[in-house]
């Protein structure tokens, strides 16, 4: 299945285009001290404000005169992070309920759906918001807290799943022959509901990075002077009348990660559709 | 119908029950005690003075007994008073900003109701074909972009570099002293960006839906059937595969409530709107317990206010659903 996929991934150009601006991104947050020509952090009173184009600031410097190429590139750590973090506790959070809820059935399943609705019900921003207040603005608490948040779409995903995988025969030949219920789900249930999971969990990585810019920009998430995209446009927003690339281009950083891992997302979810697969061969 | 309206309205019950359980968890993690803000703030406030406020706020009874007393007060609508200096009633602070949120909720969701019928059709029907195209990175862009940086962007463009727009706060300084239209036209003005911003992402994403629904309509039979009756495609189109596309939106919107309520956030703080979701960014910034409770519960009850107006529009729109629900 996942060789399809990749074939049809790189097939879709504009998932394929995603996908490559996703690969780079791990390359430039994971050689950032290499590529960043200045220290993130250094401030240099003498240069401040500096317009993009400037000698040795392409894209300019801030209020402290650090350079805002360099905390772009630093600040792409940040994103991958919470992004990666985030989701996967998310997914695991959703596989277990999911799966239980789905196997199991019964009152087992009607409670975790119902707490599954109730989580839903809280706009989500309230939540993240409240409880990383209370508890301490950092972007450890924001993986957690975003990760405790957002976990209902695999849960429910992976219970519908199950439900239909448990009225085929290989299930039925499975329990004949004393499978234990370990067993079903590891190998029999699980594997064959990772493709849906493996696309909302690339959907997700994008929604956690939107999240996250958001609360670092209310100035909730990553703290000074750790540079993140949202941090860097909580200083845009100040000089939003003197120095319009502080607020241009962090955001378009934001915009472009997002966009390619929605892009490789909905093409992972063509990919593994199959509906389409019947179609193309 | 009232009867079903009725019996979602119970079914409604253990779920709030559930959201003031979460609120109220969600208020106990704290380390420390909420006393803490207050006195700390207050250097001369006394050990002993810290006990009192204890009482006064039952923080030294057993948890369940806390939390059932909160309840009994939460249904008299009763929240206690905040914390912060003025120490208002936080039903008064939350109700008179409570207007303010819907009003910019409400236009948000007719902007998207008015949009995204037109450009989730037309991609339809036109799949594949440049405006197709055009609408699909137009919502690919609108999914991706975060909606504080466009609040910013437009901020920075219209309102400090061109200066059509005004930028911060809901009327202008002399607001009183103006007529009716010029109130109207100046609260128009202050509204038009956050709205337009905040209702992107919902457009995207209902046009988007309505796109790949219409897909799907247009390939069932009946759709046939009316060609086949000789009806014209436009007929077929505007009212056979149209009415069916709507059914669901009325889903769909019923959903965005939660991310258009936890919008307001952000953007009632960029644009200085003094709605529910600027009182709660202050609330959580000073820590004034009663005032994120407050808001956690009333954030959650709209939410499931939305669902209910969901569902009921859903079963007096679909006769499938109508059936069984007047039964």
């Amino acid at each position: 299945m996942f060789k399809i996929g990749l074939k049809k991934i790189l097939a879709n150009r504009l998932a394929f285009c995603g996908g490559v601006v996703v690969l780079a991104m791990f390359l430039v947050s994971w050689m950032a001290p290499i590529l960043a020509p200045h220290d993130p952090d250094k401030v240099m009173v003498r240069s401040r404000l500096r317009p993009p184009g400037t000698a040795g600031h392409p894209l300019g410097t801030d209020s402290l005169g650090r350079d805002v190429l360099s905390r772009l590139i630093w600040g792409s750590r940040v994103s991958l992070k919470v992004g990666f973090v985030a989701v996967g506790l998310a997914t695991l959070i959703g596989l277990a309920l999911g799966a239980v809820a789905g196997f199991r059935g019964g009152i087992v399943d009607g409670m975790i759906m119902r707490f599954c609705d109730l989580t839903l019900c809280f706009p989500s921003m309230f939540l993240i918001l409240a409880v990383i207040a209370i508890l301490e603005p950092s972007i450890w608490n924001v993986m957690v807290v975003i990760g405790l948040t957002s976990w209902m779409g695999v849960a429910r995903l992976v219970r519908a799943e199950f439900l239909s995988l448990m009225t085929r025969d290989f299930i039925l030949a499975a329990r004949a022959q004393g499978a234990s219920a370990f067993r079903i789900i590891w190998r029999h249930l699980l594997p064959n509901a990772m493709g849906p999971v493996l696309v909302t969990a690339t959907l997700g990585v994008a929604g956690a990075i939107l999240t996250e810019s958001s609360l670092s920009f209310l100035g909730l998430g990553a703290q000074p002077p750790m540079s993140s995209w949202g941090g860097m446009l909580t200083e845009g927003k100040d000089q939003i009348s003197k120095a319009w690339w502080l607020s241009l281009f962090p955001g378009l950083c934001i915009l472009g990660a997002v966009l390619s891992y929605n892009l490789l997302g909905e093409g992972l979810r063509e990919a593994f559709n199959p509906h389409n697969a019947s179609r193309t061969g | 119908m009232l009867n079903y309206a009725i019996k979602r309205i119970i079914l409604m019950i253990p779920t709030l029950l559930g959201i003031t359980l979460v609120s109220f968890a969600v208020i106990h993690l704290a380390p420390g005690d909420p006393t803490d803000m207050v006195t700390s703030l207050n250097p001369q406030a006394s050990q002993q003075a810290q006990i009192r406020l204890r009482e006064l706020y039952g923080l030294d009874k057993p948890i369940h007994i806390q939390y059932w007393n909160w309840l009994k007060n939460l249904v008299r609508l009763d929240l206690g008073r905040s914390f912060s200096s003025d120490s208002r009633l936080v039903k008064d602070k939350i109700f008179e900003r409570l207007p303010v949120t819907l009003a910019l909720n409400i236009a948000s969701m007719a902007i998207i109701l008015a949009l995204s019928l037109p450009l989730g059709l037309w991609a339809a029907t036109r799949a594949g074909g440049w405006f197709d195209r055009m609408t699909t990175v137009f919502v690919f862009i609108c999914f991706a972009a975060p909606s504080f940086w466009l609040a910013l962007l437009g901020m920075g463009l219209f309102g400090a570099r061109l200066g059509w727009l005004p930028i911060s706060g809901l009327t202008s300084l002399d607001f009183h002293s103006m007529g009716f239209w010029d109130k109207a036209l100046d609260l128009g003005r202050h509204l038009l960006m956050p709205v337009i911003i905040s209702s992107l992402g919902g457009l995207a994403g209902l046009s988007r839906y309505l796109r790949s629904n219409t897909l799907e309509i247009i390939r069932q039979d009946y759709l046939n059937t009316a060609r086949a009756k000789g009806l014209s495609e436009r007929v077929v189109l505007w009212k056979h595969a149209l009415r069916n596309a709507l059914i669901p939106v009325i889903t769909i919107l019923g959903l965005s409530v939660p991310g258009l309520i936890g919008g307001s956030i952000i953007m009632e703080s960029i644009y200085a709107i003094p709605g529910l979701g600027q009182l709660f960014y202050g609330a959580i910034m000073s820590r004034d317990y009663p005032v994120i409770m407050g808001g956690l519960v009333i954030g959650a009850v709209l939410t499931l206010i939305g669902n209910l107006l969901a569902d009921l529009g859903y079963a007096l729109v679909d006769p499938r659903v109508r059936d069984a629900a007047f039964r």
